[in-house]
């Protein structure tokens, strides 16, 4: 007789799945962590492509974010999980024949999840830079700053106080999309707990666990948002 | 590579995926009125349980709500003996269930928004002439909310259609399920998620192409 009594299931006892959720939690955690930032960095890529870049650059980024942004998040995950691996390990046998590289698992997973968040943090970051008045940047170089020291301690900062609500969204809608991967097998929060699930034959207990950690975990995002959001607008002197 | 099977498998799916978005675009959007009807009223028991399911919907992915749904309600006895069953063992009722009650709570607050943003004036003007609370909420407010939100429910439908996609994980054939099904089987990967992929784009293009006629249709009066 296997437990059904859900303290029992989801505790650290004996029988309790507690110790494996946690650390599923702790691998959705990482994986919707790295995929964020890998996202910032592409998506600052992609808006100085769209803002400056020469115009087969401007074209393919606009490209880039119009097919992402219309196709479903778990088919660009399926595309890049499966098809970028074997992709990668086709290429690795074309270069070195008979070389047999595996791919980790993780890390086709945060790439998938970096290409879409990236599409939407491109969006975010270009209207951020277009926000800010052009006399900024031309007062910086009038007063010989260097082109660096402009991007980096004028417009940077104003450009952060822009974005910071709408990149805020995207860190809570990736931390609830990571919960795709585990459709291609990964052990996240998700995929531990339809393993819990469908041993114990108890899915509502599993899954409305799940329900709660995300729950917490996107309230407290929002809270810790909402206060780096007040830091930031503090510089504010329009208002 | 036997494209015609591919091609006649998708076109199977693709009926799913229209049936599904166009009926939980429908239920979604008419429950998200009364979500954010609720979510503005001055009474705590209509207010706070809205302000509760907002917050669990959206902070919660959709794929963990529609388990909960297909795969967790059949834990209870209670529920399998209960006439909701016939509904609750279908994963195609689940998963619109799934996305109608998402939609609800995600366009909900955009129509708070675009409700908070029609002027006061109007409504005072409909006061003025005698008009109940509710005569002026359905005549005056509403119509000009759903206009100005009609934009951002484009957005909305787009997030619909690619959220759908995620149905095949509770055994729902459509289009993204269809091309699964022949991924697995035929070990290809490019060609069935491609495919897919075309029609998706298509998708997506036909739902903004829509809503922007209806943009026009319904700001008509502006050119005059």
């Amino acid at each position: 007789m296997k437990p059904t009594d859900p303290f029992v299931l989801l505790g650290f006892g004996e029988g309790g799945w507690g110790p494996v959720l946690l650390a599923g939690a702790w691998v959705t955690l990482q994986i919707a962590l790295a995929s964020y930032l890998l996202g910032l960095v592409v998506g600052l890529l992609l808006a100085w492509a769209k803002l400056r870049g020469p115009k087969w650059l401007r074209r393919a980024a606009e490209g880039y974010t119009t097919l992402i942004q219309g196709l479903p998040d778990i088919l660009v995950i399926l595309l890049v999980y499966y098809g970028g691996t074997s992709a990668v390990r086709d290429l690795a046998g074309l270069l070195v024949p008979g070389a047999n590289i595996e791919i980790n698992a993780f890390a086709a997973g945060v790439a998938s999840l970096g290409v879409i968040c990236g599409a939407y943090a491109t969006d975010v970051f270009r209207a951020a830079f277009q926000g800010i008045p052009g006399g900024q940047a031309e007062a910086a170089r009038a007063l010989g700053m260097r082109p660096i020291a402009v991007f980096l301690t004028i417009l940077a900062p104003q450009a952060l106080r822009l974005a910071l609500p709408p990149l805020g969204n995207i860190w809570l809608v990736t931390l609830k999309d990571s919960a795709l991967v585990s459709v291609v097998g990964i052990r996240d929060l998700l995929g531990v707990a339809a393993s819990g699930a469908s041993f114990s034959r108890q899915p509502f207990t599993f899954y409305a666990a799940v329900a709660v950690v995300y729950l917490v975990l996107s309230i407290a995002s929002g809270w810790l948002l909402s206060l780096m959001e007040a830091r930031v607008a503090r510089s504010d002197v329009r208002r | 590579m036997d494209w015609e099977r591919l091609i006649l498998n998708l076109l199977e799916g693709f009926p799913i995926t229209v049936l599904l978005v166009v009926t939980s675009a429908v239920a979604g959007n008419a429950l998200a009125v009364l979500v954010a009807l609720a979510r503005m009223s001055e009474r705590g028991w209509f207010r706070f349980p809205a302000i509760g399911f907002i917050t669990l919907i959206r902070g919660t992915p959709l794929i963990v709500q529609m388990f909960l749904i297909y795969y967790g309600l059949g834990q209870f006895r209670e529920v399998r003996q209960s006439i909701f069953w016939v509904v609750l063992k279908d994963p195609l009722w689940c998963a619109f269930l799934a996305l109608s009650i998402s939609t609800a709570a995600y366009s909900g607050e955009v129509l708070r928004g675009a409700i908070a943003n029609v002027p006061r004036g109007l409504v005072e003007a409909g006061k003025s002439v005698g008009l109940g609370k509710w005569q002026i909420r359905l005549t005056i407010v509403l119509p000009l909310a759903i206009r100005q939100s009609l934009p951002v429910l484009a957005n909305e439908t787009v997030l619909l259609l690619k959220a759908s996609a995620i149905v095949f994980t509770i055994t729902v054939h459509d289009i993204m399920g269809e091309a699964n099904i022949f991924r697995a089987q035929t070990f290809r990967i490019y060609e069935p998620l491609l495919s897919a992929a075309v029609l998706y784009l298509a998708l997506t293009f036909t739902i903004r192409r829509s809503f922007a006629v209806a943009e026009t249709r319904l700001n008509r009066w502006r050119l005059r």
